[in-house]
């Protein structure tokens, strides 16, 4: 099966390719106008990770048919300033997609810190399925839409590839101090949200009207 | 593909009624003939050609009550396949008002492997005679348990994948009354009963439309043509007929060379086919185009940087003027605006 999984992904890798340079210009356009946006960008799944997916024997059941059932074949990230901009950035997503599935992804326990994002699976809208990815009948049927904060994505970026994926085998002072990172990562988005509060109340919102006789 | 399972239901509207009957139909045995007029209806409706839809889903669970019955129908054993299509049937019936006519829902499953198709009918029921030629005079029966194939009121909707988590998730349906004025009747198929939504959403539609008008400005040449996608740009924007796709845009307001070339800016055929409600303030700030109605009929549009330029706007709310300036490079004489 990987051989012929191998062929089959790289023969669809520059479709995929195509599919989320057209995501990445779609959300471009969508949040031109949209404030405190630090990056937006797409990406295709690389071989390897596919392949570490499709027969990752933790996922239970196994994927039937990878090729269509793993989401994140195409997937895309908007990178904003502050918290209170996710809700907004979620609205104006769920206005140009229709979404399938939303979690909001952080430690299970409040005394934990760890990775925070929120996640969209969204279906493939019909003006990025070009006439070749309609005629192949076998891509996805959906993208995978990343949500997070500048220090969200500074926690989990740099770590991703390496203790994401090997987090049993790190040793305890190394999970601790990936859990210090988290924290600050965590408490500099809430301090950087009352920073906003109070910046947004004291220069950005409409004075009172002038009720005085 | 396999004619694999095929029900009919009787179904009669039930939406403002307190006390429901239950639809009566149940399997039906598929013969030559049943299967050949089938696939008549099938090569008719030209699904591949039809608008498609996404299924509105819970996206905590992932659910939907008509997508979850829908594969239950179509993956279920006969008896929980049943209880899926009459399941199917009921919330068809709470779902059609006295405006439409009872009909005969007919749930339908190909199948080919692991994968199944889904095609959803109602075919509106007519009252029709019948002449009955007995010993005595002949007679006409009025029958009432007749449903038309070819009626304008039919309907349907396919769905096909495998039973997976990922599939069934968008389709394509076939519905005249999707354009009706009235919002809450023509959405009763979609929206009430199959619980969908069209899969380009209004403000990506509309985006892809205004971009689309500003590519084939920027290619054509004569001004005559630059002025049809003027008028055309005006026209929708004041159309009370908010549905529209590429398409229909084309079709509705441009023609010639205009028309050709707007069709041939659209990449992909899903994009030119694809309908969505027409949202006038991503469309303004997309074309980046603005258009001012002045007192006593004076239309002043202009390109949104030049506002603050050479167009002035001065005051506030009912009492905001508009100055314009400029060098006079063409004209026209009309009977209307646009």
């Amino acid at each position: 099966m990987p051989e012929e999984l191998i062929r089959a992904y790289r023969e669809r890798e520059p479709l995929l390719k195509s599919t989320a340079a057209m995501l990445q210009q779609e959300l471009q356009e969508i949040f031109q106008t949209t404030e405190h946006i630090d990056r937006i960008s797409c990406r295709a799944k690389i071989l390897k990770s596919f392949l570490a997916k499709a027969t990752d024997v933790a996922n239970q059941p196994g994927y039937e048919d990878p090729l269509r059932e793993i989401e994140d074949q195409i997937a895309g990230r908007v990178i904003v300033f502050f918290l209170s901009d996710i809700p907004d950035i979620r609205e104006k997503v769920r206005k140009n997609f229709t979404p399938v599935e939303y979690r909001k992804r952080r430690p299970a326990k409040d005394e934990e810190f760890g990775y925070e994002s929120e996640h969209l699976i969204c279906v493939m809208p019909p003006h990025l399925q070009s006439d070749e990815w309609v005629a192949r009948g076998d891509m996805p049927a959906t993208f995978e839409l990343q949500i997070r904060t500048i220090f969200m994505h500074a926690y989990a970026e740099p770590q991703h590839d390496m203790a994401y994926k090997a987090v049993a085998e790190l040793p305890s002072e190394i999970r601790r101090e990936l859990a210090w990172i988290a924290a600050s990562a965590w408490g500099a988005d809430q301090a950087y949200e009352r920073f906003w509060v109070w910046y947004s109340r004291k220069y950005r919102e409409a004075p009172e009207p002038n009720t005085a006789p | 593909m396999e004619l694999f399972r095929l029900h009919a239901y009787s179904v009669v509207p039930q939406r403002t009624i307190d006390e429901t009957e239950a639809p009566v139909g149940g399997a039906v045995i598929v013969n030559a003939e049943l299967r050949s007029v089938m696939d008549a209806n099938m090569a008719d409706a030209r699904f591949d050609q039809q608008p498609l839809v996404d299924f509105d889903v819970d996206t905590e669970t992932r659910t939907n009550e008509t997508r979850d019955a829908i594969m239950t129908f179509a993956f279920g054993e006969p008896a929980t396949a049943k209880a899926a299509a009459i399941e199917l049937a009921d919330r068809l019936s709470l779902a059609m008002d006295r405006r439409s006519t009872p009909c005969l829902f007919v749930p339908v499953v190909l199948r080919n492997g692991a994968s199944c198709r889904v095609i959803l009918w109602i075919f509106p029921r007519e009252d029709a005679l019948q002449l009955r030629q007995s010993a005595g005079a002949p007679t006409i029966e009025v029958l009432t348990d007749v449903f038309s194939q070819k009626s304008k009121h039919r309907k349907a909707a396919r769905f096909e994948g495998r039973n997976l988590k990922t599939e069934f998730l968008q389709g394509r349906v076939l519905d005249h009354q999707a354009n009706a004025v009235s919002r809450d009747f023509a959405d009763f198929w979609v929206g009430r009963f199959l619980l969908c939504v069209l899969s380009m959403k209004d403000d990506a539609g509309t985006r892809l439309l205004a971009k689309t008008i500003r590519q084939t400005y920027d290619a054509l040449e004569s001004s005559q043509e630059r002025e049809q996608m003027h008028s055309a740009v005006v026209a929708i924007r004041h159309s009370p007929q908010r549905r529209v796709s590429l398409y229909t845009f084309a079709e509705r307001y441009l023609d010639g060379e205009p028309k050709a070339a707007f069709i041939k800016t659209v990449k992909h055929t899903q994009a030119l086919s694809s309908p969505f409600n027409f949202n006038r303030d991503v469309f303004d700030e997309t074309l980046q185009f603005r258009v001012f109605e002045l007192e006593r009929g004076i239309f002043v549009s202009s390109p949104l940087p030049e506002i603050g330029e050479s167009v002035k706007i001065t005051g506030a709310g009912e009492n905001r003027r508009l100055t314009c300036q400029g060098r006079i490079v063409d004209e026209k004489l009309r009977t209307r605006h646009a």
